[in-house]
């Protein structure tokens, strides 16, 4: 593909990551990562590793592990956008484009960066070892925010993992009680159901059967449209053994 | 007509005694028969009456999460043409936390107690109760085969939940007309109590999960898909005499009593029906 066929083919869409495709052709995202590549605790060489990115989106995070030299990444992400767990007011509000279109999205970055990372539709909820086996290294940013029960998808990722699980997600500081497992309960006024205190996602991690969790520095996520979804971000790293 | 408290239909009670003393876990506190007293870890007997009760006569009810049926035998007490009583078939299907599973079944059956259900059944027979019970997952409550209810109960389950919101939907799907649902909650002065926050357990031994403030249980109500009719203040539910002694210092105790509105576990009851 010509670096103007690109361009125009990506310019169809709105993008969730903005990602170089190379030849000068750079999606505008609603989050931009790259600045913030290494506040997220992935390992710098990944040689030898079997990996999965959990709600990929337009594959920002699988590519990034492809790059890092993963033998194989798989990029699990939903089929249908109505899986979602859609507040139901909120729902009737959202437009539907960002959700239906990242298939395509991913396709097309895929087929740019000459990628062989493998996309298969899977909610975190589904993933299960008899059919996807285990992976050494799973990535989940951003995802249990959305979610209704993060503590099951959590423990499914532990199923299917045999080395370590790096999730990263939006927290919520709550300066009287610091350190404390909380979370702000929404599900109604917005796409955001359980937002996790820092101490709360180390919890997570451990009530689900990590054996040990490091905690990386907390920072803010440079978005470019992001709006609300810009602020702080917690990341940590649950090892299994 | 609300019928006496005392159960009229009973064996009799040096039987009853017998019964009681032989089964060896009660969660909940019970009167089977005139003075004879299930020793449960917990007493609702104090609280019951000051919850906001619907008006349950000659409606189909159903309580979820019985346990021994407390709250099955109040509905019935209240007047309800038929109650049904759901609860797990077994107790390895509790969300339990990765650390207690592991300890495996023996563990699971000391910290929740023997057989499930037998506890239920006695106080059934006993009580000569017309309560049914199934065996049924919160999570799996359905319309196609359990029909509708026109009042449902649902009695401190939701912080042992994992998932509170689906269970939560799966009780509006079968919901008619109204919900009753107590909860533990948190009352820490360290949280807000103008914001919906939950405090996540998940580590310790009680399989605890999500222990919600008042405002953090109407939204998980509300986010469910009901309308909240009315929520009650904070209140005490009190400790049965099976209830192993507090082991908090004297001081904490105090404090924990002024902000939990009396002696015993924070709770909150919200009256609620399915939003159209």
């Amino acid at each position: 593909m010509s670096p103007e066929n690109l361009a125009q083919e990506a310019a169809k869409y709105r993008w969730y990551h903005t990602l170089d495709l190379g030849n000068g052709v750079v999606t505008r995202g609603m989050f931009d990562h790259r600045d913030a590549i290494e506040k997220h605790m992935l390992p710098t060489d990944l040689a030898g590793m079997r990996c999965l990115d959990v709600g990929t989106m337009d594959g920002f995070w699988a590519f990034e592990m492809e790059r890092r030299g993963a033998d194989e990444v798989l990029a699990a992400d939903l089929a249908d956008p109505d899986e979602l767990d859609w507040p139901p007011r909120w729902k009737v509000k959202v437009e539907p484009t960002l959700d239906e279109t990242k298939k395509a999205r991913f396709e097309l970055a895929r087929r740019a960066l000459g990628s062989s990372v493998n996309r298969v539709e899977r909610s975190v909820y589904r993933l299960d070892p008899e059919d996807l086996g285990q992976f050494d290294l799973i990535f989940c940013g951003d995802l249990l925010v959305h979610l209704k029960d993060p503590i099951t998808a959590m423990e499914r990722m532990f199923s299917v993992c045999r080395g370590s699980t790096i999730v990263c997600n939006p927290i919520k500081r709550f300066p009287l009680a610091r350190g404390r497992a909380i979370a702000e309960f929404d599900g109604i006024d917005e796409f955001q159901w359980w937002l996790l205190s820092e101490a709360a996602m180390e919890r997570m991690m451990l009530a689900v059967g990590y054996l040990r969790v490091r905690v990386g520095d907390q920072f803010e996520l440079p978005g470019t449209a992001g709006g609300k979804w810009r602020g702080v971000r917690g990341v940590m790293t649950g090892d299994v053994s | 007509m609300i019928v006496p408290e005392t159960p009229t239909k009973c064996g009799d009670g040096n039987d009853a005694r017998t019964a009681v003393a032989a089964h060896p876990y009660w969660y909940h506190t019970i009167e089977v028969a005139p003075g004879v007293v299930t020793p449960g870890w917990f007493d609702l007997r104090g609280t019951v009456g000051d919850l906001p009760w619907p008006d349950v006569e000659g409606k189909r009810c159903l309580d979820v999460g019985t346990a021994d049926g407390f709250f099955a035998f109040e509905l019935e007490r209240r007047g309800a043409s038929e109650v049904v009583a759901a609860d797990l078939a077994d107790h390895t299907q509790w969300d339990w936390p990765s650390h207690l599973r592991d300890r495996g079944v023996e563990f699971l059956r000391w910290i929740a107690g023997p057989r499930k259900g037998v506890g239920l059944r006695l106080a059934i027979e006993l009580r000569g109760s017309a309560v049914v019970p199934i065996e049924r997952s919160a999570y799996e409550l359905a319309p196609d085969d359990l029909g509708h209810f026109d009042v449902i109960t649902c009695g401190s389950l939701l912080l042992h939940l994992r998932d509170p919101i689906r269970a939560l939907e799966a009780i509006r799907s079968v919901c008619a007309e109204k919900l009753l649902v107590t909860n533990q909650i948190e009352r820490s002065p360290l949280l807000s109590r103008r914001r919906p926050v939950a405090r996540l357990d998940g580590a310790s031994d009680l399989c605890q999960w999500w222990l919600p403030n008042i405002k953090g249980h109407e939204q998980m109500v509300r986010a469910a898909g009901f309308e909240i009719d009315i929520s009650s203040g904070a209140y005490a539910v009190g400790f049965g005499s099976s209830h192993p002694p507090s082991r908090s210092p004297v001081r904490y105790r105090v404090l924990k009593r002024a902000i939990g509105g009396g002696e015993g576990v924070p709770h909150h009851a919200i009256l609620a029906r399915p939003s159209s």
